[in-house]
């Protein structure tokens, strides 16, 4: 018996190793680029020989007087967009699992799902010659009230564009795992609710929706490592001067010092912050996950 | 359009200079020890050595082989023709005889972040063309080879020459420590000078009169505004509609730089020196709160488009396009630019280009550009890296291709100048210090009216360099004057054909030299640039804050976004927010560069 | 009862077809654009159908051997990129899946793939090594860097542990051995969330552009995304001389772009349809007690 369970162990560390050993060698030893973070950092020199300059790469990014700034945006579009897209995601899922005609179902979750496989670099443009200036639906507004109103250079609406423009792209594919979670829920129960004299607006509060709410649960929680993720390509293709107020987030910033400026160590020690904020986020999430969805997700 | 910049003319004139300047030169050895009738290029070009390549500058490097990386720039290369053997690189070897063996090439956006990629792991190719802030990263890293003696003491007559037109600025604006580490990319004069541009149909249906200042202007894009020029029963045409952009360090499509620099005399985005010798960042100067004021009284009375801070050089072309404005601010080249949609798709619309001033009467001055567009650099380790300063030299004179034995005409390149290893080391070919000789002759003066009286005065030309290309010369005179002419007998302007060349293209030609270089060269206006173009180490700590604040301030005040303070009061607290932030440190840093 | 339709569906109905409407929109817009006449496209005239209809730009593109060279790439980085990832989740998320007495290491390998996923050093170290290993301008280059998608890896061993364990234990009676019970048993019986997985490694492959760009400097073994990125031209006047603009000008070319965009959308939507069954199927993101 015992003799089996070793041969086992050496099985699974055969399964293990290739992957680890990928790991390793294209992301474990990219670590000592972190310490650029605490350097003027000259690349010639390495990692191991440009100056050390403590925590001040950390201090030019705070004392930036809009630090503050760019992490609120930062905050506001992520959580705008988790919380969002994932309402309207289950709002979709249920509205599809009314329709009976299964032709039009389909036909209708082919396209919704669609503009997730369009990359953002690409799906931006479309959108900016759409609604951008002079595009469709300016004109469209100005027609209807006769103002002249700027969509993509207002910077109070902008945070909601994004916010809008990601929902547009990903509630279909969000959908998806609510709708897989629906098909779960026991069909009895319905029928008893049925019997009981409950409409299908009854049957969905009292039965759908506590029916997928583990998932709608888990999904908020482990959305949480992502709440610094304000996605790069879409704000970084779609911004403008006049919206930087409440464009500007951490990961655009981070770009424009490291490969616009030169300034790898502060874009590094930017960059760092957010990976520990992400990590003790992550951290609390999995904890979460396990308290309230009793769900190990390690 | 294809570029073509067949310099035969050039060639000849530089030439002739050349005998002068070679005199005396130590009779070079590397020519006589190359045997240039046994050299061949690409299709079996030849060197024409009919001609006489005596002297020290003439010196050719065949057989050294050098790595570099192109910037496509959307360019296709033709049928059978790859990014290391085609014509412009032909003419590249056949110049200098170096060899270039591309590592990579990407187009725009993609090309920057590859090549910052490049620098920033310190595997840089042997040449690459830079910009300023990858010129100091790459002193900074120690990538770069120092160019200083060969650039300054070596016999290289034609770029010396070249930047002594712009009196060194080129050369000092690079120096780090006394030391140059790159061959520069010198700018032409007012080669992205924002021209008023208006709709000369429109102009005429309303019977107004040609603007001589900025006042002018405004009651014109009232005109307009009031009126239904494009006719679909809405009052929806757009006054003066502009681009958040207000630099004055080159200009472009929809930029307002030359409405602060006559309005109030203020040059945004540039370094100037004041009478009393100190340095001020142009956007800080006090001057700027006339035009700001005058913008936002615009912006209020809705002459500038209520959401013109979010509109690109795209969206001014289509609205042009569209007929919906009828006033544009861009360059010489903006029937290529911002006026193309609107010439392409209406055929009625004639265009006239003006400079204004502030006041009637007063001086007109217009944005130079900065003396260095870009710069060439060479590895650190590079076998031998005086050879691209002999190769830059090459390029403006040099060895010429035996025309007859090649079969090229000297024109009718097939690739794009992208693909030519140094491109930006041929000399300018708009204007320069502000007008050539030629363009004054032709448009200016009209005393030059035929090809022939052209290429009589340019061999005429003794000291062997003036500017501008055969192709700018040829554009003028075949295309410019006769649509010139078409307009005097009061003939249709849209309706001229020459030659083979449809209406659409002879107009545009029109447009660009007699309309937009004519106006430059008969305006002559006082030319204002930096006098520092570098990046202090305080900027790279401050600028990207520094930047976006200028930015927003500046399209607040013009917004009348100015938390209910006038322009004037919004713009002193802005120059003092600035200052705390970092723009003292900066300022004190360029004050120090500059000396004094 | 059922067949009745109240009010209610019709609403329902109504909505989503505006929904879907609203989603299918912007990639109509790219469709007509790129049958359109270019002068209109820049002239802001094209909204509902296309406008001075042709396919010159199609033809233009038929005729780029390197758009074809990029397509074969993208078509090859997703059929070895894929099946290299799969199989690298499925062999470490089994050992993951165990219960800790079984594999008592795997608490240490957990922490490492966590703490890879939430650091990494950035672009130039990862640069800097990939150059290191000689893999420049190879292929490999976007396929090894992403070998093991973590995240997935995650949702991977959730999927296992959904399968009940007496199947392992009564296999492992039967003398099978790890590898075994990995392919005959928990693998057919994870195939819709396999297939789920597959999905997003297909889609992640399909997308990705900068990898392309750092790595591979041979434009023809460039993936098709990288090419497209390579488009779009920016005018950027204060880098760029007035020849350059003009010359860009008349080269730049909306239609043509927007027809390559179609093009590079084409594969996806062949795979889409043989896939979208499982969607449903297997995004149950494993252990989910409800």
């Amino acid at each position: 018996m015992k003799k089996i369970k070793l041969k086992d162990r050496a099985y699974y560390w055969l399964m293990i190793l290739p992957g680890t050993i990928f790991v390793f060698l294209f992301n474990t030893r990219t670590w000592p680029g972190i310490l650029a973070a605490f350097q003027d950092f000259i690349p010639v020199k390495g990692w191991y020989g440009s100056d050390w300059v403590g925590l001040s790469n950390f201090e030019i990014f705070f004392r930036q007087p809009d630090s503050f700034r760019i992490i609120r945006n930062t905050l506001i579009m992520a959580v705008g967009k988790i919380v969002f897209t994932q309402l309207l995601a289950i709002v979709f899922a249920l509205m599809i699992n009314e329709v009976r005609n299964s032709k039009l179902k389909k036909t209708i979750q082919t396209i919704t799902y669609l503009p997730h496989f369009v990359s953002w670099v690409i799906f931006a443009t479309i959108l900016k010659s759409l609604i951008g200036t002079n595009g469709l639906f300016e004109n469209f507004l100005k027609e209807l009230t006769g103002t002249n109103l700027s969509i993509l250079g207002t910077a109070s609406v902008f945070p909601v564009l994004m916010i809008l423009t990601e929902m547009l792209k990903e509630f279909g594919w969000s959908a998806i795992i609510y709708l897989s979670a629906l098909t779960a829920v026991d069909p009895g129960l319905y029928e008893a609710a049925a019997i009981d004299g409950a409409s299908r607006w009854k049957q969905t509060i009292h039965v759908t929706l506590p029916g997928i709410r583990h998932i709608i649960v888990l999904n908020g929680v482990l959305s949480l490592g992502n709440i610094l993720n304000a996605g790069f390509d879409q704000i970084f293709n779609m911004y403008n001067p006049l919206v930087m107020s409440t464009a500007d987030i951490l990961d655009t910033w981070v770009y424009r010092q490291g490969l616009v400026n030169f300034n790898y160590g502060v874009g590094t020690a930017v960059g760092l912050f957010k990976s520990l904020i992400a990590l003790v986020l992550t951290v609390i999430a999995y904890w979460a996950a396990d308290k309230f969805a009793d769900y190990k997700i390690f | 359009m294809k570029r073509k910049t067949g310099n035969r003319w050039l060639a000849a004139a530089l030439a002739a200079g050349m005998l002068a300047a070679g005199m005396g030169g130590n009779s070079a050895l590397a020519s006589e020890e190359t045997d240039l009738s046994s050299l061949t290029f690409g299709s079996g070009w030849k060197i024409d050595t009919t001609k006489d390549y005596s002297g020290s500058q003439y010196k050719r490097f065949d057989g050294l082989e050098f790595t570099r990386a192109v910037n496509t720039s959307g360019f296709d290369l033709p049928e059978g023709m790859t990014i290391d053997d085609n014509d412009r690189v032909w003419m590249f070897e056949l110049k200098t005889g170096l060899t270039p063996k591309t590592v990579w090439s990407a187009n725009g956006d993609a090309y920057t972040q590859k090549l910052n990629a490049c620098i920033a792991s310190g595997e840089i190719p042997d040449l690459m063309y830079v910009d300023m802030n990858q010129y100091y990263s790459l002193i900074k890293s120690g990538l770069i080879a120092d160019l200083t003696d060969e650039l300054l003491e070596g016999n290289h007559p034609g770029i010396q020459a070249l930047y002594e037109m712009g009196d060194n600025k080129a050369l000092e604006t690079l120096k780090v420590d006394g030391r140059i580490y790159g061959i520069p990319h010198v700018y032409m004069n007012f080669d992205g000078s924002p021209l008023v541009w208006i709709r000369q149909d429109w102009m005429e249906e309303l019977g107004l009169e040609a603007p001589q200042t900025y006042a002018d202007l405004e009651k014109i894009a009232q005109a307009f505004m009031e009126s239904d020029l494009d006719g679909n029963g809405k009052e929806d045409t757009y006054g003066i509609p502009i681009l958040p952009s207000f630099t004055a360090d080159y200009g472009g499509s929809g930029n307002v730089c030359d409405l602060f620099l006559n309005v109030g005399g203020a040059a945004p985005g540039i370094w100037q020196k004041q009478e009393d010798g100190t340095v001020i960042y142009g956007s800080l100067m006090d001057g700027a709160k006339d035009a700001l004021t005058l913008l936002n009284d615009w912006y209020q009375k809705g002459i500038i488009p209520s959401d013109f801070a979010t509109w690109t050089a795209d969206t001014l072309k289509q609205i042009i396009g569209e007929d919906k404005a009828g006033i544009v601010f861009s360059p010489w080249w903006g029937c290529w630019d911002a006026l193309s949609a609107s010439i392409s798709l209406n055929e009625d619309a004639t265009w006239t280009a003006y400079m204004l001033t502030g006041e009637e009467g007063g001086e007109v001055r217009s944005a130079a550009g900065s003396p260095v567009k870009g710069v060439y650099v060479v590895r650190e380790g590079f076998e031998d890296p005086s050879a691209f300063v002999y190769a830059a030299d090459m390029i403006t004179k040099g060895y010429e291709l035996d025309y007859e034995a090649s079969g090229f005409d000297g024109a009718a390149y097939q690739t794009d100048n992208a693909y030519n290893p140094m491109y930006g080391s041929n000399p300018p070919t708009g204007l320069i210090n502000p007008v050539n000789d030629v363009i004054q002759k032709t448009i200016v003066d009209k005393e030059i009216t035929t090809e022939e009286e052209m290429q009589a005065f340019v061999s005429e030309q003794s000291d062997g360099l003036f500017t501008g290309s055969e192709e700018t010369y040829t554009a003028i005179l075949n295309y410019g004057l006769p649509v010139a002419q078409a307009m005097e007998e009061g003939s249709n302007p849209r309706e001229v054909t020459v030659g083979d060349q449809d209406a659409l293209t002879v107009y545009s030609n029109y447009l660009a030299y007699i309309q937009g270089v004519g106006t430059i060269a008969s305006t002559n206006p006082t030319a204002v640039s930096t006098v520092f173009q570098g990046t202090t180490d305080s900027m790279t700590k401050y600028n990207s804050f520094l930047q976006n604040f200028e930015k927003e301030a500046y399209t607040k005040m013009i917004m009348g976004d100015t938390d209910g303070q006038s322009v004037s009061d919004y713009f002193d607290g802005f120059v003092e927010e600035y200052l705390a932030q970092g723009g003292a440190e900066i300022t004190a840093e360029v004050q120090e560069f500059i000396g004094g | 009862m059922r067949k009745k339709l109240t009010k209610g569906h019709v609403v329902i109905v109504i909505l989503l077809i505006l929904a879907a409407l609203v989603c299918l929109y912007p990639l109509w817009y790219t469709l007509i654009v790129s049958f359109s006449d270019k002068a209109y496209v820049e002239g802001g005239r094209v909204w509902i159908i296309p406008r001075g209809f042709n396919i010159k730009s199609y033809i233009k593109i038929l005729q780029d051997n390197v758009f074809f060279s990029a397509l074969f790439v993208s078509i090859k980085r997703v059929a070895v990129g894929c099946s290299l990832n799969m199989l690298l989740l499925v062999l470490t998320a089994f050992p993951l899946c165990l219960h800790g007495k079984k594999f008592p290491e795997g608490k240490f390998f957990k922490w490492f793939f966590m703490a890879n996923m939430l650091f990494n050093g950035g672009m130039i170290p990862s640069y800097v090594l990939i150059r290191q290993y000689g893999l420049f301008d190879s292929f490999w280059s976007m396929i090894l860097p992403g070998a093991l998608p973590i995240w997935n890896m995650i949702l991977m061993i959730n999927f296992f542990r959904n399968v009940p364990y007496e199947l392992n234990e009564s296999a492992t009676i039967d003398g099978a051995n790890p590898f075994q019970i990995l392919f005959k048993i928990y693998v057919p019986l994870c195939v819709p969330s396999l297939a789920c997985l597959f999905l997003f490694q297909f889609v992640g492959h399909w997308n990705s552009y900068f990898d392309g760009l750092l790595y591979i400097n041979d434009v023809a073994k460039q993936p098709l995304q990288t090419y497209i990125y390579n488009l779009s031209v920016t005018l950027d006047y204060s880098t760029m001389s007035s020849e350059e603009i003009i010359a860009l000008a008349a080269t730049s070319d909306k239609t043509l772009n927007a027809a390559k965009v179609v093009v590079a959308m084409v594969p996806i939507l062949c795979v889409y349809p043989f896939i979208q069954k499982y969607f449903t199927a297997g995004m149950t993101l494993g252990a989910v007690k409800g």
